[in-house]
């Protein structure tokens, strides 16, 4: 369709593709493959941890350099997305946040939605970053949520303010502190991202130890770092 | 030995503390990079007294957390990569700031990637380093390079998709993905399927090292990029990659068929690089395809089980990573098109020393650094004593002689004729005497030098020491 | 039995809005199939009984994704022009 290249490797290439997964349906046996470390993470994590949501014991306390190393991919996928397209790094003084959105706003419906919407989705924001070591939930979820929050206003009306600076303090205090309680856990405990602060009784909403203040730290970034990417690209063209 | 997690952990904290730096913002970055290196060299001193060990993350022990196996060829990967984002470490840039996030970022995932003893998390490192690279490669601010990095984002983000599904097999038919468990459960991967989920790694993770079927990004890429990101690339990033596939022929995929499999990859890599580099008409190119080629050796020494083969990657790794982004970085400047470079021998007399003496030591001039890795290659390939290992002897040879061709003619048409243009403007003169020079003291304490690979390859080569530092102290 | 055919419908809708991405001619159509792709997938997760994921893919796949997309679609000019076939 696009060029006339030859078709026979993109052939060549779903012929692979087909055997793989028919040797996958054949020889896999889905449903008992063997979790053991599954297994063995079910059987502790609640105990050692103090998390009731086992996934966010995963993520944050038996595999919590992964998280990190997440965290670091979404900012190297924005820090990549404002170089491409040349968004200016506004960090200091008021005045240049002077260029705002000249667009019109927009429809009574999506005004008055957003209006009734924002708190809302703050609160549902806060509230799954706050309790994902209890129910499903966490940082990058709550973190998107709350960056919708933010982003729904700009989208009803182009005009109104939106204060890049705190966003970008935000973004970097909330990340530094990631590595920081980590570092603190290698200074305290000899082990990086070691759980601090005891377990608490699990099922409380202050327990699991220092998984909520990550929680917090990941849903701060990720909020902060999308709504300015959101309104960034939202925003005029520059350049 | 917390060292190595650090190592990690400062330069992300720098990287995501950087808006807020203000006037010092380019400092920041220089600076974790040097205090990397001083971490690498501590570290070295460390394992070179008390060996090898294991660092656990968060205290979770072995199959349940994510390990860091800190050993003398982690700390060197770790350490010589940090050194080169040093040298490398651009003087301009259209975006500071960003370009420094992002340099810091591929540092941390870089060092990441040769401690890591966990396959999922050596996957989160790759990403990363794969993320970060392609805001560097955009960062040119030539149409053409955004135009290559979406191609190369596109064929990284496909080979990412492959690589998980690899990664989620082996899960699904060991039930653990620590590389040391995984070496003990070796023998649920050595089925067909367990073949297959080497396969897709080995695709997904060939897009970084430059292997075979998933290169295409190559030429593209390193033609369009600024000088120092494709130094970096070529030079630090496709090794780490590299650096994976060794993890996994060592420790799980010690099968017969795998390792053909690596080393059918490698070759093919050595014998198309070698041939596009031939019939390349402009330089960058060239020197592109040469990496195709000689990332392909690397990948064929690995596929040589036991200590000789990760000896003789390794001289050849931290060979290329020294040369080529020394070679690149004297290239660019020059006229693009090789037919150009005619009498620019004489008017740049040192510049094009330095050239020929990369170009020598990459095609394998005795007495040069680039002769002793290539031999090492060769006797550890004939070693195997297996009809499939001599002949990638031939071809490797095969390879020399075609990569001579090729190389001698730029090295001719340097010192033919005159040229009446401008001496360019040499940008690199300082990151590239500097890696001239290392490779001149490389070449003088060859026997210390060789020592402490031999050192290394011992260490990584010794599969039950690795494991039971591993999972010594695990309730399993 | 009713979370088969939930899980059912969930796979043949992703199936149909896959091949809508595919086949649509304007971009901002084949962003709104892709999240509809999303949405689905989240539903069978929970049907899969995990919540965690469906969340971070019904917050992140089908919302945020898709309005980066639409953004960068607008911010590129492409929205109402002929794609090309």
């Amino acid at each position: 369709m696009l060029t006339s290249r030859p078709r026979w490797p993109a052939l060549l290439f779903i012929l692979g593709l087909a055997l793989l997964l028919t040797a996958l349906l054949r020889d896999l046996h889905f449903g008992n493959a063997p979790m053991q470390v599954g297994q063995a993470i079910n059987g502790v994590a609640a105990h050692e941890t103090g998390a009731a949501n086992v996934v966010a014991s995963v993520l944050l306390a038996y595999r919590g350099l992964d998280t990190l190393g997440e965290l670091a991919i979404l900012f190297a996928a924005a820090t990549g997305a404002g170089l491409v397209l040349g968004i200016a790094f506004r960090n200091g003084n008021g005045e240049a946040q002077a260029k705002t959105n000249t667009e019109p706003p927009a429809g009574f419906i999506l005004r008055k939605g957003a209006d009734l919407m924002f708190p809302f989705l703050l609160i549902l924001g806060a509230y799954v970053i706050l309790h994902g070591h209890l129910t499903p939930g966490g940082g990058f979820q709550g973190g998107a949520i709350l960056a919708a929050a933010f982003f729904v206003p700009q989208l009803a009306r182009p005009s109104s303010p939106f204060n890049e600076r705190t966003a970008h303090w935000v973004e970097a205090l909330a990340g530094a502190s990631f590595v920081l309680i980590g570092i603190a856990g290698l200074a305290g405990a000899g082990w990086f991202l070691a759980p601090l602060l005891g377990t608490g009784s699990v099922g409380e909403l202050l327990s699991a130890g220092s998984i909520p203040l990550l929680q917090l730290a990941i849903g701060l970034k990720v909020g902060s770092e999308l709504a300015g990417l959101m309104i960034a690209l939202h925003g005029p063209k520059e350049t | 030995m917390n060292a190595s997690v650090l190592m990690i952990a400062l330069p992300l904290l720098a990287a995501f503390l950087l808006p807020l730096t203000g006037p010092l913002a380019r400092w920041v970055g220089p600076f974790a990079a040097a205090l990397n290196i001083a971490l690498g060299i501590s570290l070295w001193q460390t394992v070179a007294q008390e060996g090898p060990s294991v660092v656990v993350m968060g205290g979770f022990a072995a199959p349940l957390g994510i390990v860091f196996r800190v050993d003398t060829l982690a700390v060197l990967f770790a350490t010589a990569l940090a050194a080169l984002v040093l040298i490398l470490w651009p003087r301009t840039s259209a975006d500071p700031r960003r370009e420094s996030a992002l340099l810091l970022i591929l540092l941390a995932a870089g060092c990441g990637l040769a401690f890591s003893g966990d396959l999922f998390n050596l996957f989160v490192f790759y990403e990363l380093i794969a993320v970060a690279s392609y805001g560097l490669v955009a960062a040119s601010r030539e149409r053409l390079a955004a135009a290559a990095g979406l191609r190369y984002l596109v064929l990284s983000a496909l080979g990412s998709a492959f690589a998980l599904l690899g990664i989620g097999l082996v899960y699904a038919l060991a039930g653990t993905l620590n590389l040391a468990d995984l070496s003990r459960h070796a023998d649920a991967l050595n089925s067909p399927l367990g073949l297959a989920a080497f396969a897709l790694m080995l695709l997904g993770f060939g897009v970084k090292a430059e292997l075979f079927p998933v290169n295409a990004w190559v030429a593209e890429v390193y033609s369009t990029a600024t000088a120092r990101t494709t130094a970096l690339l070529a030079g630090g990033v496709s090794k780490l990659a590299l650096l994976i596939v060794l993890h996994l022929v060592l420790l799980v995929y010690a099968q017969p068929a795998a390792l053909s499999l690596l080393l059918t990859l490698g070759l093919l890599s050595i014998v198309s690089g070698q041939f596009a580099g031939y019939r390349a008409a402009d330089l960058p190119r060239m020197l592109a395809y040469s990496s195709i080629a000689q990332l392909g050796m690397i990948a064929a020494a690995f596929s040589v089980s036991g200590e000789a083969g990760v000896l003789a990657g390794l001289a050849l790794a931290l060979h290329h990573l020294i040369v080529k982004p020394a070679l690149f970085l004297v290239g660019d400047g020059w006229p693009k098109c090789v037919d150009s470079l005619a009498g620019l021998g004489r008017a740049e007399p040192w510049r094009a020393a330095l050239f020929v003496l990369l170009a020598l030591s990459l095609l394998g001039i005795p007495p040069l650094p680039g002769f002793w890795a290539k031999l090492l290659l060769l006797k550890a390939l004939l070693g195997m004593g297996e009809p499939a290992w001599n002949l990638a002897a031939a071809v490797v040879l095969l390879g020399t002689a075609i990569e001579g061709a090729y190389l001698l003619r730029v090295l001719q048409t340097l010192f033919r004729g005159t040229t009446n243009a401008k001496p360019a403007t040499f940008g690199g003169a300082l990151p590239a005497g500097v890696l001239g020079v290392a490779l001149l003291l490389v070449m003088l304490a060859a026997t210390p030098v060789g020592g402490a690979l031999q050192r290394a390859a011992q260490q990584a080569a010794d599969v039950p020491a690795y494991v039971a530092d591993t999972l010594g102290g695990s309730p399993q | 039995m009713i979370m088969a055919w939930v899980a059912l419908a969930c796979v043949v809708t992703m199936l149909v809005a896959g091949v809508l991405v595919l086949t649509q001619r304007k971009l901002i159509g084949a962003i709104a199939a892709a999240s509809v792709v999303s949405v689905a997938l989240s539903v069978l997760l929970v049907v899969l009984r995990a919540p965690d994921v469906a969340l971070a893919e019904a917050a992140v796949g089908a919302g945020l994704s898709s309005v980066l997309l639409a953004l960068a679609v607008r911010r590129v000019g492409a929205v109402d022009s002929k794609e090309d076939t």
